[in-house]
């Protein structure tokens, strides 16, 4: 009897090969799905994964309000991975469903963002409607080498006349802002900005870990100046997740990339301020169990990678006939004016940083002994 | 602007260093106070309102004026006030002095010498 209900592997097999002629592939979604372990502060633990690259965007459905909500793989462990949300993650619930998106983390960027105020991921935030643009660029790249890079020879007119006359600030150059609270680092940068008009510059002013009480102020100066229609404000305000405000720099460096990479414009970028986005990771290398004093947990590696990527690129020769095969942009610094002829677009881009931060001494001697160390380890080996 | 701007920069630097040693006596001779005046001056030229950035043709002429002792003869009270008027003349009078610094960006002789005769013309009016 029971000889009989047992499927002959002959039968088996032809049952098997009719489902698959006859499934329509098609219309399977076929993905990979994590579940969330855990959540806290801001950072997830997820299990499954196992292919997801160090960087990757994820995408978490909350079960209680269906919400989608963006995240990004930190720490590729054995058994799970570690990542960062962007977004609410009060709505987010051990056994959550995570998919992968298949793209390191990108920004939205373009001309649309010109004139916007947005959040870390591109989003508007200035209640204008949406930004219509197509095009994204990583948060995270590599800073161009040596051999791509311009000197610095032009400079970026403050408007300033002590720091254009003593101490002034050249294209494709990082400057560091420092001093105490009230004595005006903001100021420099936003007179900078407003210096900025008619000099062909993109401005990128990104606020990080400010009350938005404060930036909208600053808005409300660069509309009155005039200033708004050649910027991109980005916020990544005191009440937002440390994850927002740890990639803020990122993104804001990535829109004003565009404009150098792409457009070949000259653009000028401030973090305001970085001190504020260190605390932020710091925070989240705590919460992710690095060690924030060394290696990948440490700000020094995560606050230079935005400065770096600031530089006049040496654009190979033929793209249009003046150009001068090189060129040079500042962020962390910032700003302005060729004296001369009107800018051409073509022949140059710079981009610089500037940033400015409240204390930087002890940061600063920390930085350095970071660097001496890892010289050190390095030499031993 | 890097050539006008040498200059400056010494002014200033010994303008500390003499500031701070003259704390000390007030016996001083004529070059220490001329030094301190010319000092005095440029820490004025260099103050500016907030929002209000300054082209760079203007800084040029401005910083040339102080560097090459123009406004010696100047109060360091009326020197904002001077500025002021020096920078409305040119614009009225001499565009097209502002107009060749910002885009030839080296002052040659030829220029720095119609630079010094459009200040003479102006410390002609703003005297009387």
């Amino acid at each position: 009897m029971a000889t009989d209900s047992i499927l002959r592997p002959g039968e088996l097999k032809e049952i098997l090969l009719k489902e698959i002629q006859t499934a329509d592939l098609a219309e399977l979604d076929v993905r990979e799905v994590g579940t969330v372990l855990e959540v806290k502060d801001g950072i997830a633990r997820i299990y499954g994964l196992t292919s997801a690259m160090a960087g990757e965007m994820l995408e978490f459905t909350s079960s209680e309000t269906s919400e989608k909500v963006t995240g990004q793989a930190l720490n590729l462990e054995e058994d799970n991975i570690g990542a960062v949300i962007f977004g609410d993650y009060l709505v987010l619930r051990e056994g959550d469903e995570v998919r992968r998106t298949g793209r390191v983390l990108d920004v939205p960027v373009g001309p649309a963002l010109v004139g916007r105020v947005v959040d870390a991921l591109g989003r508007p935030v200035d209640g204008l409607g949406p930004v219509h643009t197509t095009q994204t660029r990583k948060v995270d790249i590599v800073a161009p080498g040596i051999i791509k890079r311009q000197p610095v020879k032009e400079p970026l007119q403050t408007g300033i006349k002590a720091i254009d006359s003593m101490i002034p600030i050249g294209r494709g150059q990082r400057e560091l802002i420092i001093g105490d609270r009230g004595t005006g680092k903001t100021a420099i940068a936003i007179d900078t900005i407003i210096n900025q008009k008619g000099e062909g510059v993109i401005c990128v002013y990104v606020a990080i870990g400010q009350k938005s009480s404060t930036v909208a102020a600053v808005v409300e100066r660069l509309k009155q100046h005039g200033a708004m229609d050649y910027s991109i404000v980005l916020v990544a305000s005191a009440a937002e997740p440390a994850p927002m405000q740890y990639i803020a720099p990122f993104a804001g460096c990535a829109m004003a990339e565009y404009f150098m990479y792409d457009e070949k414009k000259a653009t000028l970028c401030v973090y305001d301020d970085l001190s504020k986005q260190a605390a932020a990771y710091r925070q989240l290398s705590l919460v992710l169990r690095r060690p924030p004093g060394r290696g990948t947990g440490s700000i020094c590696t995560a606050g230079c990678s935005s400065g770096r990527r600031s530089c006049r690129m040496r654009w190979v020769a033929a793209r249009s006939p003046r150009s001068r095969s090189s060129r040079r942009r500042r962020v962390t610094s910032p700003r302005t004016s060729r004296p001369t002829s009107s800018p051409s677009p073509t022949d140059r881009s710079s981009s610089r940083p500037t940033c400015s931060t409240r204390t930087c001494g002890p940061r600063s001697t920390r930085e350095s002994r970071c660097r001496a160390w890892e010289g050190a380890r390095r030499s031993r080996r | 602007m890097k050539q006008v701007a040498g200059r400056l920069r010494l002014d200033l630097a010994q303008y500390r260093e003499l500031e701070a040693f003259s704390q000390f006596g007030s016996e001083l001779d004529q070059a220490t106070q001329k030094q301190l005046a010319r000092g005095e001056r440029v820490v004025e030229v260099l103050k500016q309102p907030q929002y209000l950035p300054m082209p760079v043709e203007r800084q040029v002429m401005v910083i040339f004026a102080v560097t090459n002792g123009y406004l010696d003869d100047v109060a360091p009270e009326h020197i904002k006030a001077w500025e002021q008027g020096f920078l409305d003349f040119m614009v009225a009078q001499h565009p097209e002095l502002g107009q060749e610094i910002r885009t030839r960006k080296v002052l040659a002789d030829e220029l720095a010498a119609r630079l010094r005769a459009a200040i003479d013309e102006y410390k002609k009016i703003a005297t009387r």
